[in-house]
């Protein structure tokens, strides 16, 4: 007779995003919802850490695992909007663990980011990236850009974050790194610069990405904005301007888009940003999206917050963003 | 007009040591010079080595102010060592050199330029990192200025450290990273293994990397030895190794020779290292001896909220340059 295994508490087993099943690219499944890891912050400016967040969001997720694996009838009720969640672990979503990652050698790591995510999109699963620093959402979108025009679509580009991505060519850095994402994506022409939407910046920037933007026909949504018009608003602002004939959108979640009072682990200092609350109600409109096709989630550095909050939080907005299109977290 | 006074160790705004920002037409024969490798893009374990520099300058700051109380001299409470206030000109901090983290080969160009100028210029370059594959420019910059075309000549290599870092080609990081500059260190021309010596190395090493060091004839005491042999004993064999038939010695001191006990700073985590005071005891030892360079690596000032670590480095590298900087004498 074999042992049973009961509900796993949130610290215990080994640690997959939402405890799903582990698998290989060759048993990925049209319609699933693919985690994998990119593990990579050799181009962060300032404090890395990045690479530690992988991991650190799928420990993070086992908590709401738990509790849903622990309930009776695996249901759980949110107190805000009265959606009730189930745990039918249908098998939906699968965790393809950690892409290859070379931490001294840019190009070959992002080689390994596009080839892995375009993998993941052509075989009909939707590619849900835990980054690494805010570089890797850009081989990661070209991967997905690369189906979308074979396919003869259109991919949009809607980036959270404290930083617009717009840097030219930089003396330390170079052309590809976590300060030029966006300005890449156009000039590779994995993405048009009418499809662009940022989220969320704050601060300064500089005069020619400020003109840049201005005569791109990109659309800048500022933290202000978000303050002023809400999270959900904003986002939905940000898709009707910068989806025009567009049949798919790339999301790209910075969690550096937070104000560092409530995400304290992530590299850069933000203050001016955004609430948990008001991404999560821009995460529950990309959520019901259904021209979303891919996601990541990037900036968080986990060593940089022993309260761990920052990667719960990240773990808790990926489920709010699955709880709709996966039959393993439904609404019941 | 706002006159200045002494400040506290918290506050103003200079280099190691309180010495002034200089630049390398300030450099004379005999000076010191401190050289910041701000580089950890080649480290597989946790990083931080970028704000090595940093951090023990900031943490130098309190011995400094120490020199401006009372006549200028301090005494070694332990050992009876008296340390004068550098003079003039003795002690310079360079500030940091270029680091480009995404592209390892013009860092290592960088690097190597910059502690070859100052080596050139007759200082004794302290290069501070950075993660450990920065010793390897360093020690070219070194050699390209100590040596120039009289390829005859030989430098002695002491590297303290818990590893050999004489790993050859990475499938993760290829050729160059924090585990291959001290293979890459044997390869130069004007390295003899025979001169080359490894204190404090413990715990577990690729098979590979024990057999290289086997073959090639390379000595190495492990941390046990330190602790069987004594310090003393341990640094003057390796002196007499590394000494033997060469005209310099060259040092690359990896902070994680220490315990994680009494360093925890660093990327890698050790229970087999030595302790502070037998650093402090091999810097005296080393210091006295003909070396001509040095390197110090792996202090991750973020993985340490002490500071300990950071001190301990500051402290190593003031033990190590001491008979040239305050002409210390023992009493």
């Amino acid at each position: 007779m074999s042992w049973e295994r009961g509900p796993l508490l949130s610290f215990a087993g080994i640690a997959t995003f939402m405890r799903a099943p582990a698998v290989d690219f060759d048993a990925l499944q049209p319609g699933q919802v693919a985690i994998v890891g990119a593990p990579f912050d050799t181009t962060t400016a300032w404090r890395q850490g990045a690479r530690y967040a992988p991991r650190a969001i799928r420990e993070a997720s086992l908590h709401v695992v738990y509790w849903l694996d622990s309930a009776y009838e695996s249901e759980l009720v949110d107190l805000e909007s009265g959606t009730t969640l189930q745990r039918t672990a249908t098998g939906t979503v699968v965790d393809l663990g950690d892409l290859n990652v070379y931490p001294n050698q840019v190009t070959r790591s992002a080689e390994s980011f596009q080839h892995g995510t375009r993998e993941i999109v052509e075989r009909g699963a939707f590619p849900l990236v835990l980054g690494g620093d805010h570089f890797v959402s850009l081989p990661c979108c070209r991967g997905v850009a690369e189906v979308v025009t074979q396919r003869g679509g259109m991919l949009a580009f809607i980036t959270f974050g404290c930083e617009l991505g717009l840097a030219g060519e930089d003396p330390v850095w170079g052309t590809d790194w976590s300060g030029s994402v966006v300005r890449r994506l156009v000039e590779t022409g994995a993405v048009d610069a009418r499809n662009i939407a940022w989220v969320g910046p704050s601060g300064l920037a500089p005069r020619a990405e400020w003109d840049w933007i201005q005569h791109s026909g990109a659309t800048l949504l500022t933290a202000e904005d978000v303050h002023r018009q809400g999270g959900a608003d904003a986002t939905r602002h940000a898709l009707t301007s910068a989806t025009t004939d567009c049949d798919a959108v790339y999301v790209s979640l910075g969690m550096d888009v937070l104000d560092s009072a409530h995400a304290p682990g992530i590299g850069p200092a933000v203050i001016g940003g955004l609430t948990p609350t008001e991404l999560g109600h821009a995460v529950a409109v990309l959520a019901r999206e259904p021209r979303v096709v891919a996601l990541d989630v990037v900036e968080v550095a986990p060593h940089l917050d022993p309260s761990g909050r920052t990667a719960r939080l990240a773990s808790n907005l990926i489920f709010d963003f699955l709880a709709p299109r996966s039959a393993d977290l439904s609404p019941a | 007009m706002h006159q200045r006074s002494h400040q506290p160790s918290f506050a103003g705004v200079s280099g190691f040591l309180r010495s002034p920002l200089a630049d390398y037409a300030d450099v004379g024969p005999g000076a010191v010079t401190i050289l910041g490798a701000p580089h950890d893009t080649t480290c597989s374990s946790r990083q931080g080595a970028r704000f090595g520099p940093t951090g023990i300058r900031a943490a130098s700051q309190y011995l400094g102010d120490l020199f401006r109380r009372g006549d200028g001299d301090l005494v070694d409470l332990a050992t009876g060592q008296v340390f004068h206030r550098p003079g003039a000109g003795m002690l310079l901090d360079m500030g940091d050199l270029p680091v480009q983290p995404t592209d390892v080969v013009r860092t290592t160009a960088s690097i190597r330029e910059g502690v070859a100028e100052s080596t050139a210029r007759g200082g004794f370059p302290v290069t501070l990192g950075g993660d450990h594959y920065i010793s390897y420019p360093a020690f070219l910059g070194f050699s390209d200025a100590f040596c120039g075309s009289n390829r005859d000549q030989r430098i002695g290599f002491i590297q303290m450290d818990s590893h050999f870092d004489l790993g050859d080609i990475n499938l993760v990081w290829g050729r160059y990273w924090h585990g291959s500059n001290a293979r890459r260190i044997s390869e130069v021309d004007v390295v003899n293994p025979a001169n080359m010596v490894w204190i404090g190395v413990n715990g577990v090493t690729r098979g590979e990397q024990y057999e290289f060091a086997k073959g090639m004839g390379l000595t190495f005491f492990t941390g046990e030895d330190v602790r069987q042999l004594g310090i003393v004993e341990v640094v003057r064999r390796a002196l007499e190794i590394a000494g033997n038939g060469t005209e310099a010695i060259y040092l690359s001191l990896d902070i994680d020779v220490v315990d994680a006990l009494f360093a925890p700073g660093t990327g890698a985590v050790v229970w087999g290292g030595i302790r502070p005071a037998d650093l402090l005891a091999a810097m005296d030892l080393i210091g006295a001896a003909n070396v001509r360079a040095m390197d110090l690596v792996e202090v991750a000032p973020n993985l340490d909220p002490t500071e300990a670590t950071a001190r301990l480095a500051s402290l190593a590298v003031i033990h190590l340059t001491a008979p040239r900087l305050f002409g210390a004498r023992r009493p």
